[in-house]
């Protein structure tokens, strides 16, 4: 009987403890959904990052200025993820990060930006990733995002190679031999980070097909033999052991790593990896180079909207204090202190970046605006959800797990499968 | 005499021998277990008391001194305070509720063994089968029309929701194995249903409620997915998406993801060191008839 009690007694108090932890918590967290005076803003990009205590502090500011709130929430690697499922419920937040994607994939959920005074001081090179036939915009580039090949000086310097000199693939040929012979890895990439190798065929690409393929590729027609062309590059410095021996292994960290050590001269990859090299050896010896030309006689970046670009929900029910946001954001300062958050270039032209050490770099590829800029590839060329086949295939070659001919066939196949679902 | 004598020295030296090689293929079984348990720790140590600028290898412990700012980092940035706070709460209010709610729901189809409750034990089983994630955009819909996002009730009762299945089963199970003559003699008495359930039927159930209260609350402590869905607010995350948000698109600070997974493990470890016994015990219940 004494043992009934107890349980009873037992149940009793772990229904008042459930009940008593929602209830004592109350008032603050965890018991009610946001202010819904407030404006919601979703970011890309962990507590922990440059751009998070940067827009921290911008919202501080922008409420000190304005009286307006923003309730900024964050996510890092499932981003994406979690995005599509706040666009699939109809749960958006008035502001977010359109990372990449402000046209292709969220421009039917975005309020047009093209009336507002800082849009036309958005960098041309942005036009063909961020307006559409138009001319309209649909989000703030915070950054314009450039990537060329990364590489550590001091590795090319012990091979005795000048990385200026570097403005043909065979001159990147014979400097890989040259590492190579002096005992250090000549590219560095990472099969575990699901990316880098896309990257690489990403980049490539950009400027191997002509103007006629590239044509066909809009409307359709997946030209294999100019995709061929790409992976037999990357095929060829896979068969001569180019790449590190950890690939398959080795994490995005470890690339940045690699670079920051100096046991790596090249890193075909965005150039945050320079950011992240810098972290871990502040005097790491970095910069990077435009990628040689295929096609074209002039070498090139690939450039396009950058991961700090923001969209305003058409759907918002603080539209206004939104968009005063974003305004707010564009304001040369503040663009300037976000852009070096990140370490990329502004998206507006009217904004100075100051890079730190990689400044040689920027201001003779990018600043300058001497270096065309091609759109990364796949965003532009491929249908939407071609990426994840784009690194599984480069990958396959890198690790050898395909050969050309079946990594191109694979990705044929899910060209046609996409395409015909547009 | 020493010709009966010399086969008997051989068979018990064989006997030793073969002892011998069995114990050191337990211990090296064991050993293996054991290493293969406290590497992830090793390295989760080594990584925590480094600094970001410390590129030796993950193996090496801090060969040039180690630091705590991994700690502050993980405290302060990834706001890990309410993340233990919130994932005690959470952890707490689901284990209880799967428990209370998994003991009811299995009492009737332990009992009463009709098509109906066949069928629902079935549906409930499959249940288990059916992935979390394949309902989140009607779920998260769901929640947000009702305006529970960001709310510790709403993660608690869809987490419960996801629990209740294996509990219902281990109940239903463990119940069936109990003497009905006990809650015979009980109606005898008088006892009603509710009396019988709760005076009689929930006291034997100790040992599978103990099996239950691991399992879940370990799995719901660590939940990731549906906790970065549904509670995504720095001021109501929990711990596993907090540790998490220390891997990002633009680069990765691993030493604080270590150090706030080290954190997330006190609680666990202190608990476990007070409560050995019993779950230890509730462990095996599962195992025993």
């Amino acid at each position: 009987m004494k043992l009934s009690r107890n349980t009873t007694r037992a149940a009793i108090a772990a229904f008042g403890v459930a009940a008593l932890l929602i209830s004592a918590t109350g008032c603050d967290r965890g018991t009610s959904a946001s202010s819904s005076s407030e404006v919601q803003f979703f970011l890309n990009g962990g507590p922990d990052t440059p751009q998070y205590k940067e827009m921290t502090d911008l919202i501080a500011k922008f409420k000190a200025e304005k009286g307006i709130t923003v309730n900024m929430t964050a996510a890092s690697t499932d981003y994406e993820d979690q995005m599509k499922v706040k666009l699939a419920s109809g749960d958006i937040p008035d502001v977010f990060t359109t990372h990449g994607w402000s046209l292709l994939r969220y421009s039917k959920f975005l309020e047009p930006l093209t009336n507002r005074s800082w849009a036309s001081k958005v960098n041309p090179g942005l036009n063909s990733a961020m307006r559409d036939s138009d001319g309209n915009i649909y989000a703030f580039p915070g950054a314009f995002d450039t990537a060329g090949i990364a590489y550590n000086k001091d590795v090319l310097d012990k091979a005795g190679i000048d990385p200026a000199t570097i403005t043909t693939w065979d001159a990147f040929n014979n400097a890989a031999a040259a590492v190579a012979a002096k005992g250090s890895t000549p590219i560095f990439s990472s099969g575990k980070a699901q990316g880098p190798a896309g990257h690489i065929a990403d980049y490539l690409a950009a400027d191997t097909f002509t103007d006629s393929q590239l044509t066909q590729m809009k409307q359709g027609t997946f030209v294999d033999s100019a995709y061929a062309k790409v992976l037999d590059r990357v095929k060829s410095w896979q068969s001569k052991g180019w790449f590190n021996k950890d690939y398959s292994s080795a994490s995005e960290d470890d690339m940045a790593h690699a670079l920051a050590n100096g046991t790596a001269a090249f890193e075909i990859y965005n150039n945050s990896i320079l950011a992240s090299a810098r972290t871990y050896n502040p005097n790491a010896n970095v910069g990077f180079i435009p990628l040689p030309p295929t096609n074209g006689s002039t070498p090139y970046l690939i450039g396009g909207e950058g991961v700090d670009s923001f969209g305003v929900s058409k759907t918002s029910k603080h539209k206004d204090d939104a968009l005063a946001f974003l305004d707010f954001l564009a304001q040369p300062d503040n663009a300037a202190a976000l852009a070096e958050a990140n370490g990329a270039a502004a998206g507006l032209v009217n904004v100075k970046v100051d890079f730190g050490k990689l400044t040689s770099s920027f201001d003779k590829y990018v600043t300058s605006g001497s270096t065309p800029v091609k759109p990364y590839f796949d965003r532009v060329y491929l249908p939407n959800g071609s990426w994840n086949t784009m690194v599984a295939t480069t990958d396959s070659v890198i690790s050898g797990q395909s050969d050309v001919a079946g990594a191109v066939a694979q990705m044929k196949n899910q060209f046609a499968t996409l395409y015909g679902q547009k | 005499m020493a010709t009966t004598i010399a086969p008997q020295r051989t068979t018990s030296a064989r006997v030793r021998r073969t002892s011998r090689i069995g114990q050191l293929g337990r211990w090296t079984f064991i050993a293996i277990a054991v290493i293969t348990q406290v590497t992830p720790f090793y390295l989760a140590l080594t990584t925590a008391f480094k600094p970001i600028t410390d590129t030796t290898s993950l193996w090496l412990p801090p060969l040039s001194g180690g630091t705590l700012d991994n700690f502050s980092t993980a405290w302060n940035s990834g706001h890990l305070e309410w993340a233990l706070e919130n994932g005690l709460i959470v952890t707490v209010v689901s284990t209880a509720l799967t428990c209370i709610v998994g003991a009811m729901a299995a009492y009737p189809l332990a009992r009463r063994s009709t098509k109906l409750n066949r069928f629902v034990s079935l549906l409930i089983l499959g249940m288990l089968m059916v992935p979390p994630l394949s309902i989140l955009v009607p779920l998260y819909t769901m929640l947000a029309q009702l305006g529970l996002l960001n709310t510790y009730i709403s993660l608690s009762l869809v987490l419960t929701t996801i629990q209740l299945p294996l509990a219902v089963f281990l109940f239903t199970q463990f119940m069936r194995t109990l003497p009905l003559s006990l809650e015979e003699a009980a109606a005898i008495d008088g006892a009603g249903l509710t009396t019988t359930f709760l005076r009689i039927v929930l006291p034997s159930l100790k040992p599978v409620i103990a099996t239950v209260v691991i399992l879940t609350s370990t799995n719901v402590w660590n939940e990731f997915a549906m906790s970065s869905y549904i509670l995504n607010q720095p001021e109501v995350r929990t711990l596993a998406p907090a540790a998490a948000s220390f891997f990002g698109s633009q680069g990765n600070n691993i030493g604080a993801a270590a150090a706030a997974a080290l954190i997330g493990l006190l609680p666990i470890l202190i608990a476990y060191l007070f409560l050995q016994k019993y779950f230890v015990k509730g462990a095996l219940a599962g195992a025993e008839k």
